[in-house]
Order: structure tokens, then C-alpha cells, then sequence
């Protein structure tokens, strides 16, 4: 029986030209999610009807969701960033998702994939303030009201808080993916478990509590994406307008 | 350790290497890398490179799909509804601002035409009144004549009658006397008699 971490392991599929780039199962699962996002959203839209079939109505839902997630947290600036915010929402999401198909790879599941969006996005953040507000932007680490003898104490809480983002974000993501389903796997393993030394009836719980689990984990997929993406938005909406 | 992630780990590294942030994180990994891969697949530095390298590739390809392709479809399709409806609504507006207005002219319209019907009907009474009226004096005219006609008649008749009581009061009293005396009474007293009767009456 395989260990519950066993599901993370990555394992190359094809060697890649330059080694450290061989094409693995992490790799097979992002370019499924992206083939299932661009048949999602392109073919969904194909018939372009006034009124939306079942297909159409979820892509636009989507569309819907995000177009208002951003006026709602960054305003009208932010919809020059509709693009990037809903990319990264279905990235995340389908990756979630995808991954909970029995025997599939959940790639938002490793720290290192879940690091690099967070810091692909707080250095993008980052630019986007200092590109708007030049050198002003730093004036996001100053905090508002504070007596002036007290700066040299919260500046650097701010400069860490806002350093820490990006951990946040990863850890927040990575977690939540690899708990799940590291859940989901030791439940499993207890349907065959007990279900081999009771000829198949204490499995029946455990199996009752898989079908709960996956529900919940499905939640779950959709949550963190949306976590994710939200607080994009959040650090996006301070880098414009900056408190 | 897989031999094709070696180059990975410098990759990783240097990924890792770029946050300050993220310094602790790498030494941990690290840490647990060498206790091979069995612990935590997601502390295998080794297999950094190649996931990091493959997420820049799909996710770029992904966002390039979704701007140029997936975002503008929805957006088109989004729009044109939009805009469908407003003009939908904007019609339905101008329909409803001219009903209205027509129900407006129609109710002046029809309150006009209430009047002119009052106006006719108050007309047509009076002239009927006035016709009745004079068809009422007309008839108490003839009446009155037709009244006066036949007072006159009966004036005539009671003179008549009158005048016969005295012709038969005359043959009455010429009989009478004839019978009572058996003799022929002379009409001049006879009359003369009855004059007096008739006046002392």
C-alpha cells in the first residue's frame, strides 16, 4: 500500500532537452488545466447564443465573477488586470480540481508551484505600485497617525508584513491542497484496511466519510482559489492606491 | 535522487534565492532534501527546477489563450447582451412614455366628446321642452275653446230647456184647466200666470 505522501511524488515523464526541465507528472496535470481552461472558456462561447446554454452560463459566471471581484476590491483601475486575475483564478482553480480526479496530479499541492505564483504576483504587485506612484510608493511602509518617534519600530513591521505576503499566500495554498488530500488518501487507506479484516463492512464507514471528504474538498478547490485570487486583488487595489 | 533533477537544484536555488522572504523555507527544504524523497515530496529540491519551469510555460501559455482568445469572447457576448438590453429597456421606456401619452389624448378625447354629448342632450331637452310647452299651451288653448264652445252650448240647451218648461207648463196648466173647470182657458191669462209663476219661483 502506497504511503499518504506518496501522491505528491513527482515523477518525470519525458526528459526534457536541458536537464532539470524533464516533463513530469506536475507538468502533464498544468498542461491538462490548460488545455480543460481553453476548451472551458473558448468552446463554451462557441455558439456566442444571446441566451446562454448551461456550457455558455458557466464560463460567463466566471467572467461574471471575476469582472466583479476586481471592481468590487481594486475599482475601475483594475480592469486593465481582468486578464492576469482571471488566469490565475482558473489556473488555480481547475489545478484544484483537476487534481482531485482519482489518480491525477494536484500541482497546487507543492509549495514550490503555490511560492512561485505568490511571488510572481507580489512582485508584479510591487512593480505596478512603484511603476504608478514612483518612489511615493514607499510611503505605503509609513504608517498613518503614528507619532513620529515611534517610525523607526513600525516601518519595519510594515516592510515585514508586507514581505510576508507572498509566504502567506503560498503557505495558505499549498497547505490547504496537500492536507486534503493527504486526508483523502488515509481515508482510503482505511477502506481497504478494515475493510480486508471485515470482509468488506468497516470499510463502509470510512468510504461514507471519503464520499463527506471530497464534497468538502471540492469547497475546498474552489475556496482557495478564490482566496488566492481575492487577496491579489486586495494587495493590488493597495499597490494603486496605496492605503 | 533522480539524476535529471541535478540541474534543478541550482535552478530551484536560484529561484528560491530571489525573496528574502523565503530564506527560512529554503533551509528547511534543504534540510529535508537529504533525507530523501520519501519524507516530503514537496521538499525535494531537486524537482523545483523542472516545476517551476513548467508552471512560467503553461501558465504564460494560459494567459496568453485567455487574453487574446478566451477573455474577448466572453467579453463580446457579455457586452452584446448588455447592450441588447439596454436598448430593449430604452425601447420599452419610449413604448411606454408614448401609451401615456396616447392614453392621455384618448381620455381628452373622450372627455371631450362627453361634453359635446352632455351639450347635445341638455340642447335636445330643451328644444323638447320648449316643444312640449308650446304643444301644452296650444292644447289649453283648445281646450279653453273647446270649454267656452260647449259652455256656450249648454247655455243654449238650459235656454232651450227653459223656454220648452215654459211651453210645457203653458199645455199643463191649459189642460189642467180644462179638466178642473171644463173650460178653455184664455192663453193670455194662461201665460201671464205662468210669467208670474215662473217668477215667484
Amino acid at each position: 500500500m502506497a504511503g499518504p505522501l506518496e501522491q505528491f511524488q513527482i515523477t518525470p515523464i519525458v526528459d526534457g532537452p536541458v536537464d532539470g526541465i524533464a516533463f513530469t507528472n506536475s507538468a502533464l496535470w498544468m498542461t491538462i488545466t490548460v488545455i480543460v481552461v481553453t476548451i472551458f472558456t473558448v468552446m463554451g462561447m462557441s455558439k456566442r447564443e444571446m441566451v446562454p446554454g448551461r456550457w455558455q452560463s458557466m464560463s460567463e459566471a466566471v467572467y461574471e465573477f471575476i469582472g466583479s471581484m476586481i471592481r468590487e476590491n481594486v475599482g475601475d483601475e483594475g480592469r486593465k488586470f481582468f486578464p492576469l486575475i482571471f488566469t490565475l483564478f482558473v489556473f488555480i482553480l481547475f489545478g484544484n480540481l483537476l487534481g482531485l480526479l482519482p489518480g491525477s496530479f494536484t500541482f497546487t499541492s507543492h509549495i514550490i508551484v503555490t511560492l512561485a505564483l505568490a511571488v510572481f504576483v507580489f512582485l508584479f504587485v510591487t512593480l505596478v505600485g512603484i511603476a504608478k506612484h514612483g518612489l511615493h510608493f514607499f510611503s505605503f511602509f509609513v504608517p498613518h497617525g503614528a507619532p513620529t518617534w515611534l517610525y523607526p519600530l513600525m516601518i519595519p513591521i510594515e516592510i515585514i508584513s508586507y514581505l510576508s505576503r507572498p509566504l502567506s499566500l503560498a503557505i495558505r495554498l499549498f497547505a490547504n491542497m496537500m492536507a486534503g488530500h493527504t486526508m483523502l488518501k488515509v481515508f482510503a487507506s482505511f477502506v481497504f484496511g478494515l475493510g480486508a479484516v471485515t470482509a468488506g463492512v468497516g470499510g463502509i464507514l470510512p468510504i461514507t466519510m471519503m464520499v463527506a471528504l471530497t464534497g468538502f474538498e471540492i469547497l475546498v478547490a474552489f475556496l482557495q482559489a478564490y482566496v488566492f485570487t481575492v487577496l491579489t486583488c486586495l494587495y493590488l487595489n493597495d499597490a494603486l492606491h496605496l492605503h | 535522487m533522480n539524476p535529471i533533477f541535478k540541474t534543478g537544484i541550482r535552478l530551484a536555488a536560484a529561484v528560491t534565492a530571489t525573496s528574502a522572504a523565503m530564506a527560512p523555507l529554503t533551509l528547511f527544504a534543504a534540510e529535508s532534501g537529504h533525507g530523501g524523497g520519501s519524507a516530503m515530496p514537496q521538499l525535494d529540491v531537486s524537482t523545483y527546477g523542472t516545476q517551476v519551469f513548467w508552471l512560467a510555460v503553461t501558465f504564460a501559455v494560459l494567459f496568453i489563450l485567455m487574453w487574446k482568445v478566451a477573455i474577448p469572447r466572453v467579453g463580446d457576448v457579455v457586452q452584446a447582451r448588455e447592450q441588447k438590453v439596454r436598448a430593449d429597456l430604452e425601447r420599452a421606456e419610449q413604448l411606454s412614455a408614448e401609451i401615456a401619452e396616447t392614453e392621455l389624448s384618448v381620455e381628452k378625447a373622450l372627455s371631450e366628446a362627453r361634453s359635446e354629448a352632455q351639450e347635445i342632450l341638455r340642447k335636445a331637452q330643451d328644444k323638447l321642452a320648449a316643444d312640449h310647452a308650446k304643444k301644452q299651451d296650444k292644447l289649453d288653448a283648445e281646450l279653453a275653446e273647446k270649454l267656452s264652445e260647449a259652455e256656450a252650448r249648454i247655455a243654449a240647451a238650459r235656454d232651450e230647456a227653459l223656454a220648452s218648461v215654459r211651453d210645457v207648463a203653458l199645455e199643463v196648466a191649459e189642460a189642467s184647466v180644462e179638466k178642473l173647470t171644463g173650460t178653455k182657458a184664455k192663453p193670455a191669462e194662461l201665460s201671464a200666470a205662468i210669467d208670474a209663476a215662473s217668477k215667484g219661483a
